[in-house]
């Protein structure tokens, strides 16, 4: 069977180049629409770009009472004193672990789970599934992170108790390195995967019914008319999901790590992130903090670009 | 389009005014004096608070301003520093504006320098209580390069280290009797009893012999808060400190020996699994719910008062008592351990005016010197909470125990009760409190006077100070890895020393050992 991922796409609009007079006067012909988009700007002047006046102080001696512009230059200094320290390595290898394994299982679980809902039959019942599922992604991960804490606590927590029941020992997981990234992972799988599914349902329900019908008549069992039909068919949201995901790599939640950590788990929950916020938020070594910061920043928009970059390719490829 | 501008500047204005309008303009003569305070976690004191209203009463000329900001809030404080928005005086026991180093936020323009005349002049008899009782570290440790920088206290609770003790129900279900000297062998024993022989007779093993909290706000936990110091103690180490040779107590022979012990314990199944993550509250839950055994702490937190673990108990069983113990003898002899040297406790905002430094100096001897006034900034004004309590000397367990009624977080920030005081850091050693007395009869009980020598005092530059957040974090994953028997300590420990010494360790030692020296620090 042909699959309809495979129906070459139409191709994308030639550019028109206008010069400089002519987009003038269509900014002002659409100057309404021009200021509905002011406070995105603006939201992006004031607070993205900036702020970014502050990134300076990573090649500084930050001094508070000197401020930010008569701090004294200290060329790559911080960044020579991060690269040499063994911690931030241990950081930058927890922030890339636990990130590629949100990615392994946090991508193909909403994949998964809207295929499912697409084969069930009974609507009531899809659609309880499907709002129950949504739930956690509206649930602030310090709430999340406190059930968290409850369901795996040695004396109190149902895991625990499950374990007791069997025979085994109480074990406190959330002070276990071992087991914590586990945690992190599958509490992050279990938020996001409900909320994560609509792009694929949405995705779903743009599919012609028609194919479905000519399968059957094929005689293609279900799972053939899923593996030939309705996965071809998301391929071009996964691929754009996916890359999106992979731009942003070093972004691997602060919420949910930094409400879910504690110290005795820093060997593999520290992320780049938290690193950050307690090097200056915490220790007030706002200069080094800075550094670490813009170094994870600079990664994570190399990424994008190259991202930015496959995903051209891969619409030139019809996804 | 001027209409909706006319709207919006028209309700800007009515917004301004309005706020404006809430907070009550300070005479022209006033002294405004921003104060940050023990303000608790989530109750942070109300402006107009009956203490305040009783400062302001005495100095008239004084319009105090508390700071609605939690004391350990460290994001909160940091936040306001970083914006120069620092308050005219904030307590501080090194949890917040001192997390960093003194010197730090005296170089980064953070805070301002004081004078010891102003000390000596404006608080006589807080300093010589602090003479009196200084063990060499109170003056070095609030002064940057020979420079005042701090208020500098000496605690009377901690003197008496980390005691120990167990409720005497459990202690008669085990059939333990006190002993006036005993060695970590019949510590062992005792634990182990309270584990094994269900000692609530519930008919489940659900308690745990020995546990500690260790989680002080989120994300973050504090080696030396979350140690079993009287297995420490034993072995020579006070957590956390510098020796008389420049080095560091956690990474020496004692410090090892002594995980192995709790190791051991942890993997018998004697030590509760969850004391790496519980915090104080949870902690005294847990014990209040008779779930823990063993009790170790400071006098002042653990003797009889409200919120203390044995107070908790006596909700729900009247006629429980706790039975104190001494400090268990181990290789190197019997020592409990206390919280590490002084810290700076009184700091002064950069834009403080010598005026305001001296009226706060001022305000803090008038409280904190008479005992009638500290005890009112405390409890709360006669008449206010319990018409009957009466103050100072005359105050019995059992009165203690009735304030505790309206001892809570809510009730403290309603009144301003502490937020204006040197909370646990009050001389109480000035008056003859029947507080003061109970620590002089442990001490002289000699339940809580052997501490582990605590070290001379050392000074860093702000930069190699620094160095300790990554070190902090190193120690406490192997604390934790050790006692938790995820790791084998004897295998793992070469590794760990030499991560402490990659990590900055190896430039902080040099530097400790250059100040012990010959009194230079390095930078």
């Amino acid at each position: 069977m042909k699959s309809p991922a495979a129906t070459p796409a139409a191709p994308a609009p030639a550019r028109v180049r206008l010069d400089l007079g002519a987009r003038w006067r269509l900014m002002r012909r659409y100057k309404l629409i021009y200021l509905i988009l002011l406070p995105a700007a603006a939201y992006f002047v004031l607070f993205q770009y900036g702020p970014m006046y502050g990134i300076q102080i990573a090649f500084k001696d930050f001094k508070l009472l000197k401020g930010v512009w008569a701090s004294e230059w200290v060329g790559f200094e911080h960044f020579v004193t991060m690269f040499g320290a063994p911690r931030f390595w241990q950081v930058l290898r927890n922030t890339v672990v636990i990130s590629v394994l949100k990615l392994l299982f946090g991508f193909p679980a909403p994949i998964l789970f809207a295929i499912m809902l697409n084969e069930l039959v009974g609507v009531r019942f899809k659609k309880s599934v499907q709002t129950i599922s949504y739930l956690p992604h509206f649930i602030s991960w310090v709430v999340l992170a406190g059930i968290v804490y409850e369901v795996l606590s040695p004396s109190l927590g149902i895991v625990n108790q499950v374990v007791e029941a069997t025979g085994g020992r109480p074990h406190n997981f959330m002070a276990d390195s071992d087991w914590f990234v586990a945690v992190v992972v599958i509490s992050y799988v279990w938020q996001t995967f409900g909320w994560g599914s609509i792009i694929y349902l949405a995705a779903l329900a743009g599919i012609d019914p028609q194919l479905y019908e000519a399968a059957q008549i094929d005689g293609a069992s279900r799972f053939q008319r899923t593996m030939s039909i309705t996965i071809p068919s998301l391929y071009p949201v996964m691929v754009i999901v996916f890359l999106l995901r992979v731009g942003n790599l070093l972004e691997v939640g602060f919420d949910q790590i930094f409400n879910l950590q504690n110290p005795t788990i820093y060997d593999t929950g520290d992320i780049i992130e938290t690193y950050t916020y307690r090097k200056g938020i915490i220790q007030q070594d706002w200069s080094y903090a800075a550094a670490v910061g813009l170094f994870n920043n600079t990664v994570g928009l190399i990424l994008l670009l190259v991202v930015n970059r496959f995903t051209r390719v891969a619409r030139e490829f019809g996804f | 389009m001027r209409i909706w501008i006319g709207v919006i500047v028209a309700m800007a204005v009515a917004v301004s005014g309005h706020a404006a309008g809430e907070t009550e303009a300070a005479a022209p003569d006033q002294l405004v004096i921003s104060w940050h305070g023990v303000n608790p976690t989530g109750n942070p004191v109300q402006e107009g608070s009956i203490i305040e209203q009783a400062i302001e009463a005495q100095f008239p000329d004084v319009d105090l301003k508390p700071v609605p900001i939690d004391w350990s809030d460290r994001d909160q404080i940091s936040l306001r520093i970083a914006a120069g928005d620092v308050p005219d005086f904030a307590y501080d026991i090194g949890r917040g504006m001192a997390g960093t180093s003194l010197r730090q936020l005296a170089e980064d323009g953070v805070i301002r320098s004081i004078s010891r005349e102003w000390l000596d002049t404006h608080m006589p008899i807080y300093v010589r209580y602090v003479d009196t009782n200084d063990t060499g570290k109170a003056w070095p440790s609030t002064q940057v390069d020979g420079v005042q920088y701090a208020i500098p206290n000496v605690s009377a609770g901690n003197a008496t280290g980390h005691i120990l003790g167990i409720r005497d129900d459990w202690a008669a279900a085990v059939g333990f009797e006190r002993p006036d000297a005993w060695t970590l062998a019949d510590f062992e024993a005792l634990i182990r009893s309270l584990r094994n022989e269900d000692p609530d007779g519930n008919g489940n093993k659900d308690q745990y012999g020995y546990a500690r909290w260790a989680q002080q706000g989120l994300g973050s936990l504090s080696v030396a808060s979350a140690s079993f110091p009287n297995v420490f103690g034993a072995h020579g180490v006070r957590i956390a400190t510098w020796d008389q040779n420049g080095d560091w107590s956690m990474i020496s022979d004692g410090y090892r020996e002594a995980l192995k012990v709790l190791a051991a314990w942890w993997a018998d199944d004697l030590i509760d699994p969850e004391s790496f993550t519980v915090d104080r509250a949870t902690w005294t839950a847990k014990w209040a719910n008779h779930k823990l055994g063993l009790v170790e702490r400071n006098w002042t937190w653990l003797r009889e008062r409200a919120g203390s673990p044995i107070n908790e108990i006596r909700k729900t069983m009247k006629d429980v008592s706790m039975i104190y113990l001494p400090q268990p003898e181990g290789p190197a002899g019997a020592h409990t351990s206390a919280y590490g040297a002084a810290t700076a406790v009184g700091l002064f905002g950069k834009d403080a005016s010598d005026e305001k430094v001296i009226k706060i100096m001022q305000i803090l001897e008038w409280i904190e010197t008479d005992p009638d006034r500290h005890w009112r900034s405390r409890v709360g004004p006669m008449g206010i909470f319990d018409p009957e309590v009466k103050y100072a000397e005359r105050v019995s367990p059992t009165e203690i125990r009735r304030i505790g009624e309206f001892h809570n977080n809510e009730a403290y920030a309603k009144a301003g009760m502490y937020k204006f005081a040197m909370h646990n850091y009050r001389p109480i050693e000035l008056w003859r409190t029947n507080i003061a007395g109970e620590v002089a009869t442990v001490v002289e009980a000699g339940v809580a006077a052997r501490l582990v020598d605590e070290g001379p005092w050392v000074e860093f530059s702000a930069d190699v100070n620094k160095l300790r957040g990554d070190l902090s974090d190193i120690e406490v994953q192997f604390y934790v890895k050790a006692i938790s028997g995820a790791i084998d300590i004897d295998a793992e420990w070469d590794a760990y020393v030499d991560s402490w010494m990659a990590n900055g360790g190896d430039r902080m030692t040099e530097a400790a050992k250059q100040f012990i020296r010959d009194g230079t620090i390095m930078e």
